[in-house]
């Protein structure tokens, strides 16, 4: 089949290079090697393949990103759309690159570089075509695109012939090749197919076929078990993110509960949305595992982010789109259950529970309603980690670790959010911080109010991460004459108020 | 420990006609809500669903209130308490998973109340001051008929019980060394009868030298 | 009173649990006005050594001790048990149940600690303080909340089992303040206990480290040791820098509440102090027959050789023979020489090559006895030298043995003398640069890629300025450069032995080493030699293996025998080839300093090469010796002395100290020193801390200069000589050994160019070269060298013969083998180069080796040699297959490196036929694999071989990438390394080739030194700081290069060429470099 192949060089640098606010290099990685380098950091001798280090070495102002698929086909996003909307149905073979039968572009716009040279005007940037029989010689075309290469009907054996067989990318096979003499795919192609398939098995064989341009096109259509589908229509057109999100949230649940109920996790999703106009716009998602609720809530938050262009993290502020009346989530592909992992939330509340807690959100906000759980840390406000209502609670201070220098239980009260200043005061006037106090302490002054103080224990020292620029501070308890005992801590050489036993 | 039985017989003897009569009408004896020993004798065997406690300057005393009712498995929230100690309740007994906080209800404090009381065990709430008392009635309201316990920080018209701290005593701080390793907190309990004072040994484990653990003072 | 002795002190050598040095703490116990001071280091007495000498000429008392992991018996349990020794026999008892821990464990770090051990052993020597949070008290108290009565009752059990075990006097409780609001809880609670039981009590500070501002130090370490980053570790960090020295005075105060606690410190430092030289022990007794002793049996030894070494032997042998053996006599060191004679019998028994080397070393005694080759008599080696080292200083012998085998002599030393009395030194691995900045960055949290970056290019070696790394965070310098100098693990010295009478794990702990089956001491070199530990070096030679190899195969193929000793004297060819600088491969004077020196220095008599190895190091490069020397032997320059008195140390050296003996003599001719001095100038000359030491006699020096009316410059001079030479110094009688093994192995390379090759392949790695270049340099000496062959390869290289008949049949000059009694005449450099004429080995091929096949380990090539040897030829791949049970990817590697050639496939077809011949395994059934004919390949051009054969063993032999490069390279005008033989010298030119080495030498003020290799030879480049700077990453990242530069040629022929451009030159096929070791 005539295949057209649009491809961005070096997609993940590109995406990557969106997300990390540089004007250094950039370059995608995995835990050992480079996934993908940009235009820069190809300049400094970074390429794909080489291992981190030896990248980093040679540039080493180099920003590495983590490989991260599901950030490429975020920012894909909207090459996707201009692509669809040059030329309808087309199948992502992965972010950055997209396959779709040439014959439909090359009759509505006449010729097939005139098609390809509308979809590079619709996206903008550099970006290659390739047009040739099937896929894999349309993909080697596209890489060497400039911008355009177009393999003639009938010429994909000898458009591949002179290229290089590191370009089948097994790098075994290709360093067998190489010593071989057979440096070129053209005399890849020469070697009888028997003869590759008893040496070489049917990974050879596929790649010999390839190589020699008998790859068949294969852009298929999906194949969606439908009646797992989940629409949510709202009745009042919803225009902001955070609606939507709440509104999802337990379509999502049922939609992932249904799939499980019959074996399957969802690796891959649709997602659509239809606005008060009527229109619509859909994508597809994948999970590097599985989706389980809230993620099927975090990718419709990020396609409505996606399509009205703003940073998901402005989840409170109104889109600038038209309200949307319509969500439909539907599975694209499914795994078997026993991979799938069990969601983040542990039991999920009642529904009573849910439903007030969804009211307040939708009075107060998000982040009206949170939830609690201690975390690590030696400051008492540290160890109190709140996390908005729905949401996992992230901890940045390792729990489970014993935090020298923090209070023993009983742990006060009252604890402030944001410590209170105070004065500690003696015979001779204030006294300020320190691991002696310069002179017994008699009282306690705030805007004018003054507590005696009965008794006293510390001060303890609190260097606190020392290698972000923390400071030297202090700690001490102190009881007044009417029985309150309160936790003092030094923020910048002053005594403030962490803490009251009451 | 007196039994429910005599609990009902005390509330008879203290004439709450209206609760007899709802016994009744419903036919069996409401459990209580469980929580802590010393209030529980306070305050009739536990916490009256569907009633609201108002508490006076101590947290501490508040979250013992709730935390035999989290503890037992109830969902719990706290409403207008920012500077509420999470360490502080989870020592007192509340679970932290079935708990949430809503620090800065704002004006929507009646509304998010109301809410909460209808489908929450036990809510903690701030008093906002000046409530209307119509709001106040409708609350209680909603808490009766959900069977869930308000407990107040501060003031709250028709409470069921009053319980003021009356004093402090912190323990183990010295002229320049030691550390507070708890305190003592005496309360007197208000509710449709005569007055009682209790103190609340703090934290709940400490291990006092005689006399027992708890320390009844009429 | 204010006094006050710290009893709990981690140094730097509790191994990222301490971030002082023990001579810091010391310094700042000193200036805080301590009474005393322990060192408490985690299972060890590491660091105590140095801390007595630290501590030696201050008032501060030394008492030692040691905070063991107790493990309880079967549970993984462990707590810490904190033992302060009683004196010097408290001492014995704690290093002796170290020890015993330690060798009852299995390796390295795993002392096997058990309580009731520990009880028994403790006979009332050992103080016991109730120690930290892991203490054997503490650890029964809740870390992060307050005690209960539970937890109280525990700690009031441990401390009364720790009364019971080890008696009321010898218990005392600590108290400490870690900056933590539990402190007073417990404190109080551990107080209380005290008073109930009427035990001592006393305060200490639980030190980590001297003064607060190594706190972020400590935090760093305390990451480093648990494998996280800093901040991943901030929930296990102390809050606060508590964990340090105080004074008396503020001990006092924090203490006030405890009465008592702060002066029984020093009541306990005065029960436990003493200065540890007293733990000294001697050397063991020779196991002797009944009536004679250790000088008896070394007369009758040295009498019995005297016919078979020195055979009519003058009156003046016998003379010196006699007043070597009156000497030994005096110092009562005939048992020293006793054991080594013992080791080095061994050896030979076993057929294992060595030489010895070092002070006594060059004696007619040692060579009587067979410790060294080197004849100091026919070499006229003055006795008087033998004689004013052996006065100054204990027996040295350092020997050295074939390193394939070093190992059986040192499981025979252990053997013999057994594990307690016998010992290898430990070597502290102290933190540098390069692994400090790696540290810190990593706990930092910075990649592991920046942190290569950045270590490379700490290119300096021992300073850290954040001015010179501009690109590294200055966090990270900052953190760094605190570490320098802290060790950083213990490794093992190459073959330091420490033979004693008394078990020498009773004066030092005796631990595992890493390496199965060796057992080595907690002490370096230097703390070995201030506590007067004798060592003995047994060290590993790589080339010792190759001259065994070479004279295995003489003896073998040529039936020519050879030893160390017996290889003639003298020969005029071997020093015609070190003046031509033709030394690649030869001993020591084969890198590129060595062979830029030679032709200047033109050695034509042994002395000569002495001189010549001793001179590129260290201590005459930067000592100013170098070029003085060389115009004085040339004649340019007349010979001078500072002084008259300097003429006897000096004069062997044309007045320019090259030697580290001739500073000692030096120093006590006119710098007024004595012999102690003297012997304070040998210990710092090579040692770590020699800089410092020898600051501490440069006042008396000067004084001693001045009095020989030596001052400014002159003395200046000497003194400064003196410095360089403490950086690194060669010593004369290592020299002269090695210098021996260099001739050997030049006049092996000379006569057996063949066989040396298969010596140097069969050590490898070892030397300055690889094996491709030194490939590249036989084939230019006329050796054939061949690719591998299933049929004719061995495991590893071999001579092959050329053709049938040869065998035994030397090719070469008889003359050859004869001691040349004459004196070497002057190098004639227009004569031409005759050197082939003197090979014996002419009807040898080398063949290579199977394991030189990239993917062919020992293992199977092993196999397919034995099978090839009991069963007769392999008939093709397939029955290879069969026979050895190769793989697919093994088959494919040999058929790259062309092993299959003999079966009449090229390598195309046999990589091809790999695929099916892979099937044919002794599993399946034999003969199903038909033959069928492989797809037709091309011809594989020379070009193609030559990468095949480069990719698959590194070699390519007979062949060179840029022999095939050459003709473009004639035409853009680039000359090779013959060419530049014949170029003007000081114009400008280009070369191309293959970068073998890239070296930054220290001495070098930031040059850079590349080698690179054509197919002609190779050639010396001379990269500037700014050159190297403007093209750092094509200088760095390219395999091969075009230079261009100014030719520099000395008047003997030395080429070096100035680089003033570099290019990336496109090689075609990888290459490896050796760079900056």
């Amino acid at each position: 089949m005539r295949t057209l192949v649009v491809y961005v060089p070096d997609w993940p640098a590109v995406a990557a290079r969106r997300e990390v606010n540089t004007t250094a290099p950039v370059a995608v990685v995995t835990h050992a090697a480079v996934v993908s380098a940009d235009p820069l950091a190809r300049a400094a001798g970074v390429v794909p393949g080489l291992r981190r280090r030896e990248a980093q070495n040679r540039c080493p102002d180099l920003v590495l990103v983590a490989d991260d698929p599901l950030r490429d086909a975020h920012h894909f996003e909207e090459h996707v759309r201009a692509i669809e909307n040059t030329v309808p149905l087309v199948h992502i073979v992965r972010p950055g690159l997209v396959a779709m039968n040439a014959r439909g572009p090359a009759r509505f716009y006449g010729t097939e570089e005139r098609a390809a040279h509308a979809l590079i005007a619709a996206i903008g940037g550099d970006v290659r075509v390739g047009i040739a029989d099937g896929l894999y010689t349309a993909h080697q075309a596209a890489t060497r695109g400039r911008p355009v290469a177009c393999v003639p009907v009938g010429g994909s054996p000898e458009y591949l012939a002179p290229l290089g067989v590191s370009r089948l990318g097994e790098p075994d096979i290709v360093s067998l090749l190489h010593r071989l003499g057979i440096t070129t795919l053209g005399a890849f192609a020469a070697l009888s197919a028997e003869s590759v398939r008893e040496r070489f098995g049917v990974r050879g064989a596929l790649l010999h076929a390839a190589a020699a341009g008998l790859d068949a096109a294969v852009v298929t259509p999906r194949d969606i078990p439908v009646d797992y589908a989940c629409e949510v229509v709202c009745d009042t057109p919803l225009t902001r993110s955070d609606e939507i999100a709440f509104v999802m949230r337990q379509p999502a649940e049922q939609f992932i509960d249904a799939l499980g109920a019959a074996g399957y996790a969802c690796t891959a999703l649709r997602v659509m949305y239809r606005n008060e106009r009527g229109d619509s716009t859909e994508r597809s998602w994948a999970h590097p595992r599985a989706f389980g609720p809230a993620e099927v809530v975090d990718r419709v938050r990020w396609q409505l982010a996606a399509n009205t262009r703003l940073a998901t993290t402005t989840e409170h502020e109104g889109f600038t789109g038209d309200g949307i009346v319509l969500v439909r989530i539907e599975p694209e592909t499914v795994a078997p259950i026993s991979r799938y992992e069990p969601g983040l939330f542990g039991s999920a509340p009642d529904e009573r529970i849910h439903s007030a807690l969804a009211r307040v959100q939708s009075i107060l906000g998000h982040d009206g309603v949170l939830t609690v759980s201690i975390g690590g840390g030696r400051r008492l406000a540290e160890r109190e980690v709140l996390t908005p209502w729905g949401e996992k609670p992230v901890h940045t201070r390792s729990v489970t670790a014993p935090w020298p220098g923090s209070m023993p239980s009983p742990a006060p009260a009252t604890v402030y959010p944001t410590p209170l200043p105070v004065t500690v005061v003696g015979d001779t006037g204030p006294i300020p911080p320190a691991e002696i106090l310069s002179e017994e302490p008699r009282a306690l002054e705030t805007s004018g109010r003054r507590r005696a103080i009965a008794g006293w224990a510390g001060p303890w020292p609190l260097v606190e991460r020392w290698w972000d620029g923390g400071q030297s501070e202090w700690r001490m308890q102190v009881t007044d004459t009417t029985g309150m005992a309160w936790l003092l801590v030094s923020e910048a050489q002053e005594w403030h108020i962490e803490a009251r036993y009451d | 420990m007196s039994g429910l039985a005599g609990i009902v017989e005390h509330m008879f003897e203290l004439g709450v006609l209206r609760e007899r009569i709802r016994e009744m009408e419903t036919t069996r004896v409401e459990p209580r809500v469980p929580t802590h020993p010393l209030f529980a004798r306070l305050l009739g065997g536990g916490l009256k669903p569907g009633a609201v406690y108002s508490v006076s300057s101590s947290l501490t005393v508040a979250m013992v209130l709730a935390a035999g009712a989290s503890g037992g498995g109830a969902w719990c929230a706290s409403v207008g308490i920012p500077h509420l100690g999470a360490q502080a309740a989870h020592e007192a007994g509340i679970n932290l998973e079935r708990f949430v906080t809503i620090p800065y209800p704002g004006a929507q404090w009646p509304t998010v109340v109301g809410a909460l009381v209808d489908s929450f065990g036990i809510v903690l709430a701030r008093s906002p001051g000046d409530m209307p008392a119509a709001s106040a009635a409708r609350i209680a309201a909603v808490a009766r008929r959900a069977g869930s316990v308000l407990i107040v920080v501060g003031d709250w018209p028709g409470a069921e019980a009053r319980i003021q701290v009356v004093a402090h005593t912190p323990l183990g701080v010295h002229q320049g060394h030691g550390l507070v390793v708890g305190h003592d907190i005496a309360v007197t309990v208000t509710g449709k009868g005569a007055a009682q004072r209790a103190v609340l040994p703090w934290p709940l484990t400490r291990e006092l030298p005689a006399p027992p653990r708890l320390r009844l003072v009429v | 009173m204010t006094e006050y002795a710290e009893l709990h002190a981690h140094s730097a050598f509790s191994f990222l649990d301490g971030a002082s040095l023990p001579e810091d703490l010391v310094r700042q116990a000193v200036d805080n006005g301590l009474w005393g001071l322990a060192i408490t280091d985690h299972n060890g007495l590491y660091g105590v050594a140095r801390f007595a000498e630290a501590a030696e000429g201050t008032p501060l008392r030394t008492i030692f001790g040691a905070e063991l992991t107790v493990r309880d018996d079967w549970g993984n349990n462990e707590w810490h048990l904190l033992v302060l020794a009683r004196g010097q026999r408290g001492y014995h008892r704690l290093s002796a149940a170290i020890t015993d821990a330690h060798l009852a464990g299995t390796t390295k770090n795993d002392p096997q600690f058990r309580i009731e051990h520990l009880t028994a052993a403790a006979h009332g020597e050992w103080i016991v303080l109730t120690g930290c949070r892991r203490g054997p008290v503490r650890r029964h108290l809740p870390e992060h909340e307050l005690p209960t009565e539970a937890h109280t009752a525990a700690a009031a059990a441990a401390l009364d089992d720790l009364v019971k075990r080890f008696g009321a006097d010898n218990v005392v409780v600590e108290l400490f303040q870690r900056g933590m609001p539990l402190d007073d809880p417990h404190n109080d609670l551990l107080y209380r206990l005290a008073q109930e039981r009427s035990l001592r009590v006393v305060a200490t500070g639980n030190v980590h480290y001297a003064t607060a501002e190594r706190y972020p130090l400590a935090t760093a370490f305390a990451a480093l040791h648990e494998r996280r980053t800093l901040d991943d570790a901030d929930g296990y960090l102390p809050p606060g820098p508590s964990q340090r020295l105080r004074s008396p005075a503020e001990m006092h105060r924090i203490f006030a509440r405890y009465p008592g606690a702060v002066s029984a410190s020093v009541d306990i430092a005065r029960e436990c102090a003493f200065p540890l030289t007293k733990a000294t022990p001697r050397l063991p007794k020779p196991d002797l027959p009944p009536g004679e002793t250790p000088m008896s049996r070394l007369r009758e030894l040295v009498t019995e050789a005297i016919p078979r070494v020195y055979p009519g032997a003058t009156e003046a042998t016998l003379a010196r023979i006699h007043a070597e053996l009156e000497s030994i006599n005096d110092l009562d060191f005939p048992g020293y020489f006793l054991i080594v004679h013992d080791i080095v019998q061994f050896a030979r028994s076993r057929g294992i090559l060595c030489q010895g080397r070092g002070s006594a070393a060059n004696s007619a005694v040692c060579y009587l006895l067979g410790i060294t080759a080197v004849d100091s008599i026919a070499y006229n080696l003055p006795f008087e030298r033998f004689l004013s080292a052996l006065r100054d200083e204990p027996p040295d012998i350092d020997v050295d043995f074939d390193s394939d085998r070093r190992e059986e002599v040192i499981q025979y030393v252990f053997a013999t003398y057994g594990r307690r009395n016998a010992a290898q030194v430990a070597n502290v691995i102290s933190y540098r640069p390069k692994n400090a900045i790696r540290d810190m960055g990593r706990v930092l949290g910075y990649s592991t890629g920046q942190l290569d970056s950045w270590s490379r290019s700490i290119e300096r070696w021992r300073s850290l300025r954040p001015e010179d790394s501009p690109h590294i965070p200055p966090l990270v310098t900052e953190l760094a450069a605190q570490t320098l100098t802290l060790p950083r693990h213990l490794g093992i010295h190459s073959g330091g032995m420490v033979l004693t009478e008394q078990p020498v794990g009773e004066v030092v702990p005796i631990e595992h080493a890493r390496m199965p089956g060796r057992t080595v001491l907690q002490w370096d070199k230097d703390d070995c030699a201030y506590m007067g530990l004798v060592k003995f070096d047994l060290l590993g030679l790589g080339m010792l293996g190759a001259i065994n190899h070479v004279f295995e195969l003489a003896r073998e193929e040529l039936s020519e025998d050879w030893e160390l000793g017996t290889v003639p004297r003298e020969e005029p060819a071997v020093y015609d080839t070190l003046c031509r600088a033709d030394t690649i491969g030869i001993f020591q004077v084969e890198s590129r300093a060595q062979m830029g020196l030679l032709p200047r220095l033109q050695p034509r008599r042994f002395y000569d090469i002495v001189v010549q190895i001793a001179m590129v190091r260290p201590g005459p490069i930067q000592g100013g010796s170098v070029h003085p020397f060389v115009k004085r032997r040339t004649g340019e320059e007349p010979i001078r002395y500072a002084h008259p008195k300097l003429i006897p140390a000096l004069e062997r050296t044309l007045g320019v100290p090259i030697f580290q003996e001739q500073l000692m003599q030096m120093a006590m001719a006119v710098g007024g020193c004595s012999a102690q001095d003297a012997d304070l100038i040998r210990r710092s000359i090579g040692s770590k801390r020699g800089i410092e030491r020898l600051a501490t006699i440069k006042e008396k020096f000067y004084a001693g200069m001045a009095a020989n009316g030596i001052t400014g410059a002159d003395a200046d001079g000497i003194f400064g000589a003196l410095e360089a030479f403490a950086n690194f110094g060669f010593a004369e009688s290592h020299s002269i050994a090695f210098s021996l093994l260099v001739y050997v192995s030049a006049w092996l390379r000379l006569h057996y160019p063949a066989f040396f090759l298969v010596g140097l392949l069969r050590s490898q790695p070892m030397g300055f070269y690889a094996p491709a270049t030194l490939v590249s340099d036989a084939e230019r000496h006329g050796v054939d060298v061949r690719i591998p062959c299933i049929h004719n390869s061995g495991i590893e290289a071999m001579p092959e013969h050329i053709g049938p008949d040869f065998r035994h049949r030397a090719t070469g000059r008889d003359s050859c083998l004869q001691h040349n009694e004459a004196d070497v005449p002057p190098f004639d450099y227009t004569r031409p180069d005759d050197s082939t004429q003197h090979r014996r080995d002419g009807a040898f091929a080398v063949r290579l080796g199977l394991t030189a096949v990239g993917g062919i380990g020992t293992a199977t090539a092993a196999r397919i040699v034995a099978e090839r040897e009991l069963h007769g030829q392999f008939r093709d791949m397939p029955d290879l297959v069969r026979r050895c049970d190769l793989t697919l990817t093994e088959l494919e590697a040999l058929a790259t490196a062309g092993a299959f050639d003999v079966f009449g496939l090229t390598r195309r077809e046999a990589l091809w036929e790999a695929g099916r011949a892979a099937h044919n395994r002794a599993e399946y059934l034999a003969g199903l694999v038909a033959s069928v004919q492989p797809p037709l390949f091309d011809d594989m051009t020379d070009w193609d071989s030559m990468v095949q054969n480069r990719t698959s063993t590194g070699i390519s032999p007979g062949d060179h990438p840029l022999r095939h490069h050459r003709e473009s390279l004639r035409e853009s005008g680039i000359l090779s390394n013959s060419d530049l033989r014949i170029a003007e010298s000081d114009r400008r030119i280009s070369v191309a080739g293959i970068v073998t080495h890239r070296q930054r030498p220290g001495t070098a003020k930031g040059i850079t030194f590349l080698n690179l290799e054509d197919e002609t030879g190779v050639t010396n480049i001379l990269c500037s700081p700014g050159l190297w700077t403007r093209y750092r990453r094509v200088a760095r990242e390219s395999a091969a290069l075009v230079v261009r530069g100014i030719l520099q040629r000395t008047p003997h022929g030395a080429i070096t060429i100035v680089a003033d451009a570099l290019e990336p030159f496109e090689l075609g096929v990888g290459a490896r470099s050796r760079d900056f070791r």
